[in-house]
Order: C-alpha cells, then structure tokens, then sequence
C-alpha cells in the first residue's frame, strides 16, 4: 500500500476559532476513507484542506501529485449553464481537446444515465444537482474523489444510485475520501473510518480490511414492491435466484447482508431464512 | 488559459452584471459631450476618471460572478490558482481596453473636439483610460469577497479608496503635517488628470504612467499575500 497523503501536527484556525487541532494522519492509496462526526466537528474543513482548496493555519500536509476530483457538499444551483456546456467548459479547462472534452462528457452522462444534459442547470432537481455535481470530479479521470456529504438532502432513490455508482468506483479502484451522517454507506463503502470530534482525531478503524469475509444466503418471499430487486442489483451487483414462484433466494457477502436484508423488509418481503455459507 | 478566459466571458455575460455598469459609462460618455465643443486632452482627462469609477464597478461584480463553491471547483480544474487569478486579471483588462477605445473613439466619431485630435493626443487618450482602468481593476480585487468577507466592506472600502483618489490633490493641504504622506498609499488618478492638459508635460506624463503601473503590479502583489493569508487563516 503506497502512501497518498500524510499530515503532521495539523491545525486550522477560521477567524480565530480552533477548528481542527493537532491533526495527524496518513492516507492509503485505492483506499476508501470516511470522515465522521458530529455537526461542526471540522469534517468539512479537513476535506477541503485535503483537496487543496485550503491550507493548515499550522503543520504540514505532504500529498502525492495526483489529480483530485472534489464533490461539495453544496453544489451552486442558481448555474445558468446547461449541464453539457458547464462540464464541456471545465473539461477545457482542466486541459481536454475540444474533442475530447466533447467525448468524455459524453461519455459521463451515458454513464449516469443522464439526460437532460441541455437544460440549465438551475432548472435541475437537486438529485440532478449532485449527479452533475459527481460528474465534473469524475471528468479528469481522477485518482482520488473527495465527497462532502454525497448524500444529504437527497431523497431514497437517488441515494441509492448515487451510493450504486460509488461503489462502482471503488470497486474499479478508485480511491474515495467521504464525509456522510448516513452509516449504511459508511459501512457499505469505507475501509476505514476517521472520526473527528472538536476538531481532534479521536479515532481511526481500519473497517473491513482485516475482516474476514464470507458469503450469507438468505431466502424470502418475493417484495410487495418489486422494483427493489433491480435496485438491489444495481447497488450490489447481484442478482436474486427465483427458488418458487414466490420465493427468492440471494447469496450475498456478509458485509451486505444486513442492509439487503433491511431492503427487503422494508419493502414488504418477509425473510425466510438466513445462513451462513463455511 | 484561453479556456478559463472565455468560460468567465460566458459566465459574466449570461449573469447581467455587465449592463448597469456599462449602461451608466455610456450614458455619462453622452452625457459629458453633449455640449461640445470640447478641448481634447482636457475631455480624455474627465472621462477616465468616469472609466476609473465604472472598472472598479465592474471588476467587483464581475469577481463575484461565480459563486464561491463553484469558484472553488473552477480552480481545482485549472491545476492551478494563480492560473485562475491571472485569466480573471486578463479578463477583467480586457472590458478596461473595451472602455478605454470606446471612450477615446467616441468624441472623435461624432465630432465632439473643439479640433482634430493628433495621434498623440489619442495615443496619450488611450493609454490614460486604459492605466486608470487597469489600476482601478487591481485595487478593487482587494475589496472582493475573495479578500473581504463582508460586502458591505468591499463596496464602502472600495468607495472610500476610489474618491480619496479621486480628491487626494484638493485634500493634500488639508492635511496636517506629515499625515499628507498617507496620500501616497492611494493610486495617483487626480495628479494624472491634471496633467491632461495643454501642453503636455510629457516627461511627467511618463513617470506617472509608470507610478501606476507599478501600483497596479503591487496591488497584484498584495493580492497575492492577501489570498494566501485567507486561504490560511479563514
């Protein structure tokens, strides 16, 4: 594992306030990260200093040259560009051709499923938003994706897609820093868990790299609302197996069988058995 | 570079920012030569310190065209924040050489000189918009919310450096004893439109022209200092 970033005696002050006190760390690379804590515990902060966007008050931050990619929290909704000419114009900007540029978008919303590319922004739904938001990090093809909150405010089934297309990005290797209130994604995403509290590291858990894993199969009738079956594959990338005709069975990894479980439950299945595969 | 430049051109143009500013310049431009004849060197002197006022306006608004998250994106793209800054600097310089010809070609089109105007008297024209325009650009960078948190700060902040400016020859020997040396902190605009005069003092003419555009390098400077201190300490 090869070293990404590392901090020493990190502090940051705003206005005289301390707002992170002391930090030390290192980050992996291929890595994912989440950052957590409670309102005001400086998570923000720590993500914008480690984009680059923001420098320590004091202590030093050493990080490899690589590109970033950064998801805020709170994406401009009032943008009068559509959503194809304002990553059209940052590709530019970031060095891409006018061909490529025009590729690469293209590329980007075939791949989000996106297609209200020529509307203006500020006409967006605020799911829309954060998808174009993600899409101009992801532009560059870059080596780490730092996301403020991907999640918040949005509503459940945009979360589950844009959860979905995380884990596809982890899954092809990217590394990935995260803030997130929500625990079902700190737990389905992260290898590693930072937790902040006034301004101080008071832990950090290595999550799943040491775990280890095992397959779970569990069997349930078939859900009232269907729809989650697709959805259960598009996040997870596994599919059910019909046993009857209104019984399904899934073989998951252990790490998500808690939260498919819960996805079916929620959606009117009831859960026959659960077992666990030697 | 010419990718960021024109992604602020699109931005400004579709934000409207531009249109009081530039609706007032051209109003105050008709307004001044509506009785004419006018004496050239004396006119060109009156309507830069106008392109003075108005590139300080617009170089504030057009600073805040973006919004700051998106500012913050914008740069992350760029690779590199000097980068970003330097295309906003161009940018904003490039609206200054748009006043500064409008504004110098104006009275000649329609006739508004008491007389021909020589090349040098236009070139001299020309050149004394463009280097209060350009001033005026850097100046007003340091009352952005890219400095200044509060807007109320940048516009009185701005308002106040722009007309002690404007007045500091007539305030000079209102001031006490060595208190007329604060005078120099502030971009000399009156003591160059004095010198728009007949005849021309062209060895002053040319020291003042390089006072201010050594001003205007110091206030890139002392953004530069500002910025990172921000970036630090906010």
């Amino acid at each position: 594992m090869s070293i990404l970033m590392q901090g020493k005696n990190m502090s940051k002050n705003i206005n005289k306030k301390h707002i992170l006190q002391n930090l030390n760390f290192t980050f992996y690379q291929q890595k994912t990260v989440a950052i957590i804590g409670a309102n005001g515990s400086g998570k923000s902060t720590l993500l914008r200093i480690l984009a680059g966007i923001t420098l320590p008050s004091s202590g030093s931050i050493r990080r490899e040259h690589i590109r970033i990619g950064y998801v805020p929290e709170q994406f401009p909704s009032n943008m009068t560009f559509t959503g194809f000419n304002y990553l059209y114009h940052l590709g530019r900007i970031g060095g891409l051709s006018r061909e490529v540029a025009k590729e690469r978008v293209g590329q980007l919303f075939d791949q989000f499923n996106f297609t209200a590319q020529f509307e203006a922004i500020k006409h967006y739904s605020k799911g829309m938003r954060q998808k174009i938001n993600i899409m101009q990090a992801l532009l560059h093809q870059p080596s780490l994706l730092i996301l403020d909150e991907p999640l918040s405010g949005l509503d459940e089934s945009v979360q589950l897609e844009v959860e979905s297309m995380l884990y596809q990005l982890k899954q092809q290797g990217l590394t990935i820093f995260f803030t997130c209130h929500d625990s079902p994604l700190v737990h389905r995403l992260a290898d590693r868990t930072v937790t902040l509290q006034n301004g101080k590291l008071m832990e950090s858990v290595i999550t799943y790299d040491y775990v280890e894993e095992s397959l779970v199969t569990i069997k349930s009738t078939l859900p009232a609302d269907v729809s989650i079956l697709t959805q259960i594959s598009a996040i997870y990338g596994i599919n059910h197996e019909t046993i009857h005709k209104k019984k399904i069975q899934f073989t998951v990894n252990s790490r998500q069988s808690d939260e498919i479980i819960a996805l079916l439950i929620q959606s009117g299945a009831s859960i026959y058995s659960v077992w666990h595969i030697p | 570079m010419r990718s960021l430049m024109t992604y602020h051109l699109i931005s400004y143009i579709k934000s409207y920012n531009y249109v009081a500013p530039m609706s007032f310049f051209i109003i105050i431009l008709v307004v001044n030569y509506a009785i004419y004849p006018n004496p050239v060197l004396a006119s060109y002197g009156v309507t830069s310190i106008y392109l003075y006022i108005i590139a300080a306006w617009i170089t504030v608004r057009f600073f805040h065209t973006e919004d700051p998250v998106q500012q913050q994106i914008t740069m992350l793209h760029a690779k590199n924040e000097m980068r970003y800054f330097c295309s906003k600097y161009v940018t904003a310089s490039s609206f200054v050489v748009l006043l500064a010809l409008i504004s110098t070609s104006y009275p000649i089109v329609f006739g508004m000189f008491s007389k021909n105007p020589t090349v040098l008297e236009v070139t001299v024209g020309f050149f004394t918009h463009f280097l209060l325009g350009l001033v005026a650009v850097t100046v007003s960078v340091l009352f952005s919310r890219i400095i200044l948190v509060k807007k109320i700060n940048s516009w009185l902040g701005l308002s106040l450096v722009l007309v002690i400016s404007i007045v500091s020859l007539g305030v000079e020997p209102l001031l006490p004893g060595y208190w007329k040396y604060i005078l120099i902190v502030f971009p000399p605009v009156s003591e160059l439109a004095l010198l728009m005069n007949d005849p021309l003092d062209s060895t002053r003419l040319l020291l003042i022209y390089l006072w201010i555009f050594l001003y205007a390098a110091v206030m890139v400077g002392l953004f530069a200092i500002l910025y990172r201190h921000k970036k630090k300490f906010s």
